[in-house]
This record gives C-alpha cells, sequence and structure tokens, in this order.
C-alpha cells in the first residue's frame, strides 16, 4: 500500500460511499477503509457468499439508492478495503491502519473524511449480559447477512423503530416473535406528527409495518420495562411490566416470557471514538442523538482537513448520511482545489436537502430521548460494564466517594476499560452519572479516547517498526 | 434456526471443539456456531458469569473465540471457512 494518497474515507456505508462516488470523478487517489468485510454500511447487509439482497428485488427507496452508491463507486474504480480497522488518526492527517490480513501500516492523506456510523444504544436490567440476551442490530444482521433466524421464538423489545421492524423481518421469514415490548406509550409516537408534512412517505412505511405486524397477530405492549432476563447459564425467561407516565411501574402488571432469546434496542449513539482521538472538537445536541462531531456547513471539523459526514454529526438515517456524504466529497474536492463543474449550485440544494433530514432526525431523536428514571431500578448486582464484570454498586460507592465524572469513574472502578473501550457502557454511564448526580446529560463530558481506537495484536504494532504509536 | 427460503453458498465444515459442525459459505462464524446451538461462548473477565453474542457488528467483543490458534477473535466479524478450527470455553457442545 502506498504511503500517502489524497483522501482517505473511514466507513464505507452511505455517507463514506456517496463522497467516494464525488471524488472519484476527479482522479484523486482515494481510499476507503471499512471494518466490516462487506460494502454498504448496517443497511446494506447481504449474504456474505452473494451478490443480492434478500428476496431478490429491492423494494426499499433508501436501500435502492444505497445500492446505487455501491454500483456506482465500483464503476468508478473506487476500492473500499473491507475487513480493516482505522486504529488512530495523528497530526499530519496520518491514519494507523490494521488490514485484514493483521498488519499495521500507516498512510498519510491530504484529507480525511470520518464517516464510521453508529452504534446502539443498551440499556442495562437485571441478567442482561446472558447469553441469549441480544441487539436488535445482532438479529437483524443475523437475518440479513447469514439468512438465520436468532431462535425459533424472539422476543422484540426497546425504543424507537428499529424493534418493529426487526419483528417484521423475523416474522416475514418465518420465524415467531412472541411480542413487542416497546418502551415508549402511544401518546409518545405523538411527536412523529411533527415531522408529517414532509416525511409522509417514511410514516406511511412505519404505519405499514404495524399494520402488517398486527395482521400477523404480534402482541405490541406499549410503554413496558424489562425487569429480569433469567436462566442458569443462557436466557430461558423474561419479565417485563408496565410503566406509568412517569415511569413507575405499576403493580401487577408483571408478565413473563419463556424465551431463549431477547432482542432489544434503544436507539443509537454515534461513532465519534476517531476524531475524539484526533482531537475534533465534539458537541452534545440531543436533537442529534447526543455527542456528535462538531461540523461547519461544509463538514469540516475542527481539525484542518478533517471532514465528517453521516451518523457521527447527528443521528437521522441513511438519507442524511447520503446528502452529508455528497456535501462532504464537494467540500474535499473544493479545498484541493479542484470543485466539481457547478459546485456552489450544488451545495445549496444539499443544503436544503440536509436541514429537511436534521429536522426528521430530530423528531426521531426526540422520540427516541430516554428519560433517566430506569437508573434508579437498576439493582445493585446488575453489571453495567460488561467487559470488567464492573456492577452499579461499583458505581454508586464510587459516586459516593466523589467519583462524578466520566474520567474519574473510570481511574476508580474500571468501567470502560475493556476490549470494547467503552462502547457499550459509555453511554449508559453517562446516564447514571446525569441521573445519580442531578445534572444536565449535556454538562458531563464526552468520554477521552486513546489510541489505538480498536482491539489489535500488540505483535501487529510492535511489527510495524516506524509507527508514529510506538 | 437458519431460514429455508434462502439460497446458501457452499457447504463448509469447521470443527468447534474438535466437534465437526456444517456451515454454508458467506455464513459468520457468529451464525455457524449459533446454528449449531451454540450461544454460551466464554466467562466474563473476572469468572462471575456466561457470555454469548450481543452487538453483532464487531462492538461488544462479547463473542471473543479462538480461530485456528488465535485468540481474542471476534465470531461475528469473520465469515467460515472449510476446515476452520474454533475454540470456545462453553465445553457443552
Amino acid at each position: 500500500m502506498s504511503r500517502t494518497c489524497d483522501v482517505a474515507i473511514v466507513g464505507a456505508g452511505f455517507a463514506g460511499l456517496a463522497a467516494a462516488g464525488v471524488l472519484a470523478r476527479s482522479g484523486l487517489d482515494i481510499r476507503v477503509f471499512d471494518e466490516n468485510l462487506h460494502v454498504g454500511g448496517q443497511l446494506l447487509r447481504r449474504p456474505g457468499g452473494t451478490s443480492h439482497v434478500l428476496g431478490g428485488f429491492e423494494f426499499d427507496g433508501i436501500k435502492r439508492s444505497g445500492l446505487r452508491l455501491v454500483a456506482h463507486a465500483a464503476r468508478r474504480g473506487v476500492k473500499v478495503r473491507g475487513g480493516t480497522q482505522v486504529l488512530g488518526l495523528f497530526p499530519g492527517n496520518t491514519l494507523l491502519v490494521e488490514g485484514g490480513d493483521g498488519t499495521v501500516s500507516e498512510i498519510t492523506a491530504r484529507c480525511v473524511l470520518c464517516a464510521a456510523g453508529a452504534r446502539e444504544i443498551y440499556l442495562p436490567f437485571k441478567g442482561w449480559t446472558l447469553p441469549g440476551v441480544i441487539s436488535t442490530g445482532s438479529a437483524q444482521i443475523l437475518i440479513k447477512s447469514s439468512g438465520m433466524l436468532p431462535a425459533k421464538e424472539t422476543l422484540v423489545g426497546g425504543l424507537g423503530p428499529l424493534p418493529f421492524v426487526l419483528a417484521r423481518e423475523i416474522c416475514r421469514h418465518g420465524g415467531k416473535v412472541l411480542a413487542v415490548l416497546d418502551h415508549a406509550g402511544v401518546s409518545d409516537k405523538i411527536w412523529l406528527l411533527r415531522a408529517l408534512p414532509r416525511n409522509l412517505r417514511k410514516l406511511l412505511d412505519g404505519a405499514w409495518i404495524m399494520a402488517l405486524l398486527t395482521l400477523s397477530g404480534i402482541r405490541v405492549r406499549p410503554r413496558m420495562r424489562i425487569l429480569e432476563a433469567k436462566g442458569k447459564t443462557q436466557l430461558e425467561s423474561v419479565v417485563a411490566a408496565r410503566a406509568a407516565g412517569n415511569g413507575e411501574i405499576i403493580s401487577g402488571t408483571e408478565i413473563r416470557y419463556e424465551t431463549e432469546c431477547l432482542a432489544v434496542g434503544f436507539g443509537f449513539a454515534p461513532n465519534i471514538e476517531l476524531p475524539l482521538q484526533a482531537g475534533c472538537a465534539a458537541e452534545h445536541l440531543p436533537e442529534r442523538g447526543g455527542w456528535v462531531v462538531r461540523v461547519g456547513n461544509l463538514l469540516e471539523t475542527s481539525l484542518e482537513n478533517v471532514f465528517a459526514a453521516g451518523e457521527v454529526t447527528g443521528i437521522a438515517g441513511a438519507r442524511k448520511s447520503m446528502i452529508e456524504g455528497r456535501i462532504a466529497g464537494l467540500a474535499i474536492l473544493e479545498r484541493l482545489g479542484c470543485p466539481a463543474p457547478g459546485s456552489p449550485q450544488l451545495l445549496q440544494g444539499l443544503a436544503s436537502e440536509r436541514r429537511d433530514e436534521l429536522r426528521y432526525g430530530a423528531v426521531l431523536n426526540r422520540m427516541c430521548r430516554l428519560s433517566g428514571d430506569w437508573v434508579r431500578r437498576v439493582p445493585e448486582e446488575t453489571i453495567i460494564c460488561r467487559c470488567e464484570d464492573v456492577r452499579m454498586a461499583d458505581i454508586r460507592k464510587a459516586l459516593a466517594d466523589g467519583f462524578v465524572t466520566p474520567g474519574a469513574l473510570r481511574k476508580a472502578c474500571r468501567c470502560g476499560l475493556g476490549n470494547c473501550q467503552g462502547r457499550i457502557c459509555s453511554p449508559i454511564i453517562r446516564d447514571i452519572l446525569a441521573a445519580e448526580t442531578r445534572s444536565d446529560p449535556g454538562r458531563i463530558s464526552a468520554p477521552s479516547v486513546r489510541p489505538p481506537i480498536k482491539a489489535v495484536r500488540l505483535g501487529a504494532l510492535a511489527e510495524n517498526e516506524e509507527s508514529i504509536i510506538s | 434456526m437458519r431460514i429455508e427460503t434462502i439460497s446458501r453458498g457452499e457447504k463448509v465444515t469447521l470443527f468447534v471443539n474438535r466437534k465437526a459442525v456444517t456451515a454454508y459459505r458467506g455464513e459468520t462464524v457468529h451464525a455457524a456456531l449459533l446454528a449449531a446451538g451454540c450461544r454460551v461462548l466464554r466467562k466474563s473477565k473476572t469468572g462471575a458469569e456466561f457470555r454469548g453474542f450481543l452487538c453483532g457488528m464487531g462492538v461488544c467483543y462479547e463473542c471473543l473465540v479462538t480461530i485456528n490458534g488465535l485468540a481474542g477473535q471476534r465470531a461475528c466479524m469473520r465469515l467460515v471457512e472449510d476446515g476452520m478450527e474454533v475454540r470456545i470455553d462453553e465445553p457443552d457442545l
């Protein structure tokens, strides 16, 4: 691999591919890196051995757009390096990259685009670490990438649209869904009406899924809280109950489900580890889904020649990611002194499309905002940091001892110091800190991130003798 | 549980704790293990509890297994290969 390139794009989802498509026209040397083996991000997963999406023709308009992005980028000769982890971004725009073969190398780019997408948010409850409790995304990936149902019978729960989409997917492929336990109440969905005039199509899609679930006889239970997952070595049953408007559990509403699989998801957190490690400024914007990379109108970050696009600048879905990818592509062309023809007009149009998508995202993020009422219900023995086996009792004790920032808590009880580097527990810990110290979540600092930002073999780092990291 | 209506890649055999398991090219090690009934993969760091799959997308590192002798591999990020040797801590396969 040559040690320099014009543009390095981290993430081959909708944002990264859209940017690559714009940039490829100019004959620039572009590198696209993605940790996944497939191209197209989480939305375009498909069986590993084949080139088409499950079920042949793709009915979903946004997925069709995505497939066009993939085809377009391929036609223009964009090469995506799959199975490749970017471990860090250093001054001078040098990236430390672990290739699919496990070797580590460096590449310096004139411009870098961070487009690493988002991950799911989890809420801890008693027994959530039992094998058999999985994320909604995990279940979706099993179906889409490997043609596999997570279990014969699955209980689905959480917040936002994904649990419903998953329930529909399971039914469509002949699986059984025991129920959908919606964290939100029916009245919470009224917020969606705000998005109505401009997003009729998306809301109709949602209504269509709900109708199909009803027709399939699947019970959707609003305002449910998962109280406990039980089992000896793996999941055997789940207890859930209904909550009142103030979040208090209504006694007598407990329901027990016998199941070997519970799929849960509580919204999304942007993957901002790389820009944070590099030193990009971040900001807490509830309407964008929490801590995001701070960007200007051309998606430039606070670091020179580092751009960010897609979910890392705010959770709002694939269409916004695609629009931002195009904006970033055009902006990078300008920065490199080879602006695309008609660039100002194109950017103007994209800016207005982006505003629409951000507005839609704000409605969704409002709907998916969790109140901290779950924090006081978490029993002392519940694991909070799964990697390091840190329990709620350890966190409460550290808080009582005065460790009241994410960094101090990390030092006091090791939460966030394991293999996932806090990716699973840091949103949870931020909520716990906010609830237990009665402070605004926006005032709790973004986690500090150090390289390497993903787990890597020490031997691989050592073999890269001239590494900036060594 | 494999979805019957989906066409699959060619059959491959992997060895999970030395026991032969059939899978299909294109499936992740995660999917192949699940189809073979392995939900429990290892003990947690302090040995306090059992762990299995969680995120399925390379974020959580809960599905760490040993693949072809190399420890600490994420089962969800690897595709099956014929003859692949997978080791998990849970002995009851």
